[in-house]
């Protein structure tokens, strides 16, 4: 509680002088007693604010209470709350990376034992203290898919999590989601079968598929077996595995399939399997999608784009300076992603290249904000600023997308979890950078 | 015939010079920025004459003849004072190599060259790597024309030199560097001595010689290493780590070499040694700082990760420095990569001159300050700063039309003027063109 008199804005209510504010807010955190957190309440005001949705709006202040946002709108009162006079900063919903690594010991997490692992759950091997999750609440995001690695042809289940929080526990905002997906080289490079013992034979050190159709056809092969296994009405609990269980709610439309497709050849493949088994799908990177921007737009597929400010992308895909805009401009649903291992800048600097590259501003916020949220399945709880939604809100030393624009505060479901000028003016000056 | 053809190529020549004298270019600028400690004017012109700048200001009467162009805003022209783009090798194998020069390595039709043009980068002092205790000497270049010689400012400017031990120990890699220097030494007092021993023989009258050539006594292999310990060739001396620092500034007193340091991503470390030999021994050093601005670390023992503006380091203690744009480091060493939570040190952003000075200024570094990191400073460290880094009458036209602020992130360079000639030009630029849009025929 204490921390909130050090931060840098005036920690004041409307009629109080700056010293009878920090006395009533040491009184009051007194008060407030156990369960601080809970009635941390807060009234940010006059800042520009980007709601999730249009430019961003001067006059609108915003009311935090239990966690959530309780009001937006102009000229909010409330004395309990600590007022933040935010003038000249910019407001943002906490961003939304629909696509890392974080908290990973290596960006492409996969259980090996067997090519297809759709029941493996990535939640298993986040580490929740891993610095990688600081790093993205510092630069402003406040929730991330963390997905598992690419190496099997279904790879796991994503999980999405908060990048702050008490616990693990309160951070997790959607377990089990996703299914990943990878088609091209990835799952194969390396593979090759193992002849011997009387004809060719999978096994721990030699895998299959080795091979482009070799992905395809292991994708076909447990998507029919599951099939099979809906049609008998078997549940996981009967004679079936866990694995197949996660395939049948793919099938059923419970379970979106996360696709990582970059090349050309790899989206219209994607697109034709969603055809095929009548399966929700998202497709990841999607590097070359200006090749294949008209099928994607037919097929109403949501896009989770690779980095923009990225000049080369793994499978040998070609990426094209404006494919987010071209994307957005075509009226596909486009979220950027900083990715896994991909080398990407903080996700509000990639949203800047891509305005560097066409797309207008607030179509690059959202593609960080609301439509990742959307495309998650989340957006009840974060991806913009309207009552009711949790208090992820970052506070923006200029504009978000300028290249100088940085972090002053980061709330996350109401609580501050990143505020700048709790730091030294550098790092360096504490911990790790001992100067000689 | 020959000899027609000959005075045909001098008229041609002549001609062309002549018409060249005559080209007068106007640039409108919106918003003009022309360096640090200057006003920024609104509405400006900038008029230039024979590649340099005539005159600026509002009211400022556009010939008839100009060529005119206009920009939203204009500001000088990035300098990179240090980079080993362009090479197809950087260093050779050998670990002493004074005689080497870029000159002969230096491929005009690189990309990294085009790519200098298209982020707005108008000179550029190409130095062998960091492979080498002395790797041979740089050139100063305009991103322009088709061989080095076309594109050369300086053919031969500094030397480069390196404690970046390659094979063993730092020590030995420390003690071979200056054993070279001590061998150029060592052949230089032997030419005196001969020199010595000649005049006496001659006012003895026991040789017949009339006069004793230096010239022709000078080993060519350590001839510019001489020039180097005589202070007529700038070192640029390449230190990995804040460890090195205290045996460069050793090297550079014992030799009294002209220097300049290119500091390693980790030399912020040893910010105080640098300050106090710079303004406490009042060595004169230059610095250019490695484009990994923003280094994570993690501490060996309690594992816990924080992060550094270099740049910020050497701001805070009134250090003055350049900033560079190619990695000097190979990627992996110096942090790990975004998504697991390590540096960027791949992202081609790092190669944007731009990015470097944005990056400073998102750390709290002043946008003057910051942006005279990549143009005045590195014109000082190339001694040219009467010539180039700022827009001012009298300097060579130099600068970059952009369409918006450098600041917003829709900035782009849309042209790039070099010595009064536009030689960048976003609308025609045909990798642009084939890298955006949709490819309709492959659809």
């Amino acid at each position: 509680m204490m921390t909130r008199t050090r931060n840098c804005f005036d920690v004041s209510s409307r009629r109080m002088t700056s010293l009878q504010a920090s006395a009533f807010v040491m009184f009051w955190s007194l008060f407030a007693g156990q369960d601080a957190h809970a009635q941390d309440s807060y009234l940010l005001a006059g800042a520009k604010v980007f709601t999730g949705g249009g430019e961003f709006q001067e006059g609108l202040m915003i009311l935090i209470k239990n966690g959530k946002i309780a009001k937006v709108g102009p000229d909010l009162q409330d004395a309990n709350a600590v007022r933040l006079d935010l003038a000249g900063r910019y407001i943002t919903p906490g961003l939304v990376d629909a696509n890392t690594s974080l908290g990973l010991p290596k960006a492409h997490v996969n259980e090996e034992y067997t090519e297809t692992t759709p029941h493996i759950r990535i939640l298993d091997a986040v580490d929740p203290d891993a610095y990688a999750f600081k790093r993205a609440l510092e630069n402003g995001v406040t929730t991330v898919y963390v997905s598992p690695g690419g190496r099997n042809v279904f790879g796991g289940l994503g999980v999405i999590m908060k990048t702050h929080g008490k616990d693990l526990e309160s951070r997790i905002v959607k377990r089990d989601s996703g299914l990943r997906m990878t088609l091209g080289t990835m799952p194969s490079s390396g593979n090759r079968g193992f002849r011997g013992f009387g004809g060719l034979r999978p096994n721990v050190f030699m895998r299959r598929p080795s091979s482009r159709m070799g992905v395809i056809w292991e994708i076909r092969r447990k998507f029919y077996e599951a099939e099979d296994a809906r049609v008998s009405g078997l549940r996981a609990t009967d004679e079936i595995s866990a694995a197949t269980q996660v395939l049948i709610d793919a099938l059923d439309k419970k379970i979106t399939v996360r696709t990582m497709a970059r090349t050309d050849q790899d989206i219209r493949t994607a697109l034709r399997l969603a055809k095929e088994f009548g399966i929700k799908i998202t497709l990841d990177e999607c590097t070359e999608a200006y090749q294949s921007l008209d099928y994607i737009v037919a097929a109403k597929i949501p896009v989770i784009a690779g980095p923009p400010s990225l000049t080369s992308a793994g499978d040998g895909a070609k990426p094209h300076l404006d494919t987010l805009k071209l994307l957005s401009d075509a009226g596909v649903p486009v979220a950027i992603q900083t990715g896994q291992d991909l080398g990407a800048l903080p996700l509000v600097q990639e949203a800047g290249f891509a305005v560097k590259y066409g797309m207008t501003r607030d179509k690059a916020l959202l593609a960080v904000s609301l439509v990742p949220a959307e495309i998650l399945g989340i957006s009840d709880r974060v991806g913009s600023i309207e009552q009711d939604k949790d208090a992820d809100i970052v506070v923006w030393s200029r504009h978000p997308l300028s290249p100088v624009s940085r972090t002053e505060l980061v709330f996350v479901s109401g609580r501050i979890a990143f505020d700048r000028s709790e730091r030294t003016s550098n790092d360096a000056k504490k911990g790790a950078g001992k100067k000689l | 015939m020959k000899a027609k053809l000959s005075t045909l190529a001098v008229s041609a020549a002549l001609l062309s010079s002549l018409l060249g004298a005559q080209d007068v270019l106007a640039v409108k600028a919106g918003t003009l920025y022309q360096g640090r400690g200057e006003k920024i004017l609104k509405n400006a012109v900038i008029l230039v004459e024979d590649g340099r700048i005539k005159a600026i200001g509002s009211d400022v009467e556009i010939p008839w003849n100009a060529t005119v162009l206009e920009a939203a805003y204009v500001m000088p022209a990035w300098i990179l004072a240090h980079g080993s783009g362009g090479l197809d090798n950087a260093n050779e194998n050998i670990q002493i190599t004074p005689y080497l020069s870029v000159l002969d390595s230096l491929d005009p039709s690189s990309t990294f060259f085009e790519n200098s043009r298209r982020s707005g980068v108008a000179a550029l002092h190409i130095l062998p790597g960091n492979n080498c205790q002395i790797g041979g000497r740089g050139m100063l270049v305009r991103p322009k024309g088709k061989t080095p010689e076309e594109m050369a400012i300086v053919e031969e400017a500094g030397m480069k030199m390196s404690l970046q031990a390659k094979s063993g120990s730092r020590s030995v890699h420390l003690s071979k560097l200056k054993k070279a220097l001590d061998d150029a030494i060592a052949h230089k007092k032997d030419i005196d001595r001969q020199e010595a021993e000649w005049k006496e023989d001659k006012a003895n009258g026991a040789t017949t010689e009339d006069s004793f050539d230096r010239e022709d006594k000078l080993d060519p292999l350590k001839a510019p290493l001489l020039d180097l310990l005589a202070r007529k060739i700038t070192a640029y001396l390449y230190v990995p780590g804040p460890n090195d620092v205290p045996a460069a500034l050793e090297l550079v007193r014992k030799y009294d070499l002209e220097t300049v340091l290119i500091l390693g991503p980790r030399c912020y470390k040893a910010v105080g040694i640098i300050k106090k030999a710079m303004f406490g021994d009042k060595l004169n050093l230059k610095l250019i700082l490695d484009p990994i601005l923003e280094l994570i670390e993690k501490d060996p023992i309690t594992q816990e990760e924080s992060m550094v503006c270099t740049a910020r380091v050497f701001y805070d203690a009134n250090i003055p420095f350049a900033l560079s744009s190619t990695a000097s480091s190979g990627r992996g060493r110096f942090g790990r990569r975004f998504g697991r939570g390590g540096g960027t040190s791949s992202n081609p952003a790092l190669a944007l001159p731009l990015w470097q000075v944005a990056t400073c200024v998102r750390n709290g570094i002043p946008e003057d300050i910051a942006i005279a990191a990549f143009t005045e400073m590195p014109a000082r460290i190339l001694g040219r700063e009467k010539q180039i880094g700022k827009i001012a009458v009298g300097m060579e036209a130099d600068f970059q039309l952009l369409n918006t602020g450098p600041m917003e992130p829709e900035c782009q360079v849309e042209k790039l003027v070099v010595g009064g000639e536009v030689i960048y030009d976003r609308s025609k630029d045909p990798r642009v063109k084939a890298l955006t849009g949709k490819p309709g025929s492959k659809n």
